[in-house]
């Protein structure tokens, strides 16, 4: 029955070889292989449910009065914008639910994203051949991080315009070049009615093109550089052990895929994400405690809210404060992101191809400064949501506030130093054992040569 | 004793004029002397009573003595205390609570009231003298339009020339509604808001995680 149309085409594209290659391609088996698929996997759904969303959302501020069903903003002032935030909300069939399965595969996207980094970090695999495919996922990671705030932003409720003010002050606060950046991002002097227009074109077309090209590049990358192994038996830098693409891995990838989705419906009608409703129309005076960007978000700031008010001039020129932890801080981030593999050459001065991974505890630097990196990270994020924090535990924001402002650098460092020490005693029993296992096995060879 | 209140009572046998003495002797020292409440000293704050229109629920409190309140069932006889509780619902009453419109209410409750409160009325944590803004969802009307004219704690007073009668009467329409209010989408989870978000997002990362652990050893175990 398939046999026809399959020979219809092989005898004219001649692919049946190229297929069966691509069939048979080697992947190794190991469940942290499959971080970055749960990225991927989320990106899917993310354009799915986006494309759904894109039918009924209007990427317009023309202020309008609502009429809908939620009527305790009826005859509300809003912009159209929130309002058809609010009508997908509650009016369109299964509105709401597409809605939340957005913003909750945006969530998991992005913590995926950072899981899978993480693996690789710890594990090497950004070392020679693969620095450029390192390079490619930082980029991933930055736009995605772009397009959540895009995303964020142009819904058009309090918290959205909240968090767009500040990502407008943060750029103001560049200086010198701050108001000519503000002015081409976002179009003028926030709130502007240009803002909202851009961010959803950037946020529909530009940067989804970029992350599915870039996916591209990610994945033809590893399939031409072949993947990197664990150590274990057989596997040298020059041969690869695991199973082929088909059956066994797109089986494995697929029910990964559908549990995943499973997952993002069930959150999407389980657990409210973003009740915009409850926050209701943005309006430049007033805000809320507890406002917060998305948790990916978070640790910049975190940073905003623990750095102290330092302002001064150089040659004239304001620096604000809001610089250092708003501008120079994650773009500092970023650059060290972008060059780890080569910095790390520097240090270690391995300049091999390395097709096996190495266990974290090989390199125990490396995973200290990646440990220590991480903790500071996660003090950010709580000092983000600090006020939230305080609230639920009924601490004082204030003394809880002036706490982490010496977590964060005591608790990296603490981090740091015991990852430093496991990893120095682990290679030491790891070394003995070997040692040991070494020994025992000339003494069965010694046993067995004279039969 | 204010000079109001007898002005405005008339004869002696009034069951008002009983009230108002009762409610001198003693409910004013924590409610103040036109109900208006009092604060500083928090053992003997009380609040404002000028919305209190409900002569059942007064006269329960005044029994019952509910949170800091003591009771007054042995102190006072049935008859002082329905004089007492007539009093506060036809003179310290002075705000009518009608008119009230949820939407207007919403609209000034994001101006006034939110930046403390948060949007949800489950109340939030501030810098300033280590105080949080309370939840607001166990409140009654009277006692949310009370706060709003009496600024209780380090909370700004709202007179009249601020928000009219009516703007408080739909601010407390507002916060009734966002109490229990209907909450499509699934658990709100306290309205904790991109926090809570976060922390899911990161248990489901996680799980994910388990399951490829899962996957890979074939399903089993």
């Amino acid at each position: 029955m398939s046999g026809f149309p399959a020979r219809f085409v092989d005898s004219r594209l001649r692919l049946a070889r190229i297929t069966r290659r691509a069939l048979n391609h080697i992947f190794p088996d190991h469940w942290s292989f499959m971080l970055g698929e749960v990225a991927l996997y989320s990106f899917v759904i993310l354009v799915e449910t986006g494309i759904f969303l894109a039918m009924f959302y209007k990427d317009s501020t023309v202020q309008v009065i609502y009429r809908g069903s939620y009527h305790a903003l009826d005859g509300v002032k809003m912009s159209a914008a929130y309002r058809s935030m609010l009508h997908i909300s509650f009016d369109v069939p299964a509105g709401l639910l597409i809605r939340q399965m957005h913003h909750w595969a945006c969530d998991i996207f992005i913590g995926a994203i950072i899981a899978h980094q993480a693996r690789i970090f710890f594990t090497g695999a950004y070392r020679k051949p693969r620095e450029l495919n390192w390079i490619v996922g930082v980029t991933l990671l930055l736009l995605a991080l772009a397009n959540g705030y895009f995303g964020y932003s142009v819904g058009g409720d309090l918290l959205s315009g909240a968090g767009m003010r500040i990502g407008y002050a943060i750029m103001l606060s560049v200086p010198v070049i701050g108001p000519w950046l503000t002015f081409i991002t976002f179009g003028g002097t926030v709130p502007v009615t240009a803002t909202i227009p851009r961010f959803y074109a950037l946020h529909i077309f530009v940067v989804p093109a970029l992350i599915s090209l870039l996916i591209g590049a990610h994945l033809w990358m590893i399939w031409w550089q072949l993947h990197t192994n664990y150590p274990g038996p057989k596997r040298t830098d020059k041969l690869i052990v695991g199973s082929r693409l088909w059956p066994s891995y797109t089986l494995k990838s697929l029910g990964l895929f559908f549990l995943l989705f499973a997952v993002v419906a069930m959150l999407g009608g389980l657990v409210q994400i973003d009740p915009v409703w409850v926050y209701g129309p943005y309006n430049p005076v007033a805000i809320l405690p507890g406002a917060q960007p998305d948790w990916y978000l978070g640790w910049v700031e975190g940073a905003m809210r623990l750095f102290p008010g330092v302002n001064f001039r150089i040659g004239g020129y304001l620096v604000p404060e809001l610089f250092w932890p708003g501008f120079f801080f994650p773009v500092m981030t970023f650059a060290v992101l972008y060059c780890w593999p080569f910095i790390e050459k520097l240090i270690s001065l391995d300049f091999r191809p390395r097709n096996v991974l190495r266990w974290p505890y090989q390199q125990p630097f490396t995973t200290a400064l990646g440990c220590a990196v991480a903790a500071m990270m996660v003090v950010l994020e709580f000092a983000g949501g600090d006020d939230v924090v305080a609230l639920a535990s009924h601490a004082r924001l204030a003394a809880f506030r002036e706490l982490l402002r010496v977590l964060v650098f005591v608790v990296p460092v603490l981090t740091g130093i015991v990852a430093y020490l496991v990893c120095v005693w682990w290679r030491r029993r790891r070394a003995s054992d070997d040692a040991a296992l070494r020994a025992g096995n000339e003494a069965v060879e010694e046993l067995t040569l004279p039969q | 004793m204010p000079a109001a209140w007898s002005q405005r009572t008339g004869n002696a046998g009034d069951p008002f004029v009983h009230g108002e003495e009762v409610f001198a002797q003693h409910c004013a020292e924590c409610h103040g002397d036109l109900g208006q409440g009092v604060s500083g000293v928090v053992s003997i704050a009380g609040p404002n009573l000028q919305a209190e229109h409900d002569l059942g629920h007064v006269l329960t409190a005044i029994e019952v003595g509910p949170s800091h309140m003591p009771s007054f069932a042995r102190t006072l006889s049935v008859q002082d205390m329905r004089d007492a509780a007539g009093f506060v619902t036809h003179k310290i009453a002075v705000i009518p609570m009608e008119d009230g419109n949820l939407s207007q209410g919403g609209e000034l409750f994001r101006m006034y009231c939110s930046a403390c409160h948060r949007t949800a009325v489950r109340g939030g944590a501030l810098v300033f003298d280590g105080v949080n803004a309370p939840d607001l969802t166990t409140k009654s009307r009277a006692l949310i339009a009370g706060a709003i004219r009496w600024g209780p704690g380090p909370m700004p007073k709202f007179p009249p020339a601020v928000l009219s009668d009516q703007q408080v009467a739909s601010i407390a329409d507002y916060v009734k509604y966002v109490q229990h209010p209907p909450s499509p989408g699934g658990s709100p989870m306290n309205w904790y808001g991109p926090v809570a978000e976060g922390f899911v997002a990161w248990v489901v990362v996680v799980s994910m995680i388990v399951v490829a652990m899962w996957i890979e050893r074939g399903g089993k175990g």
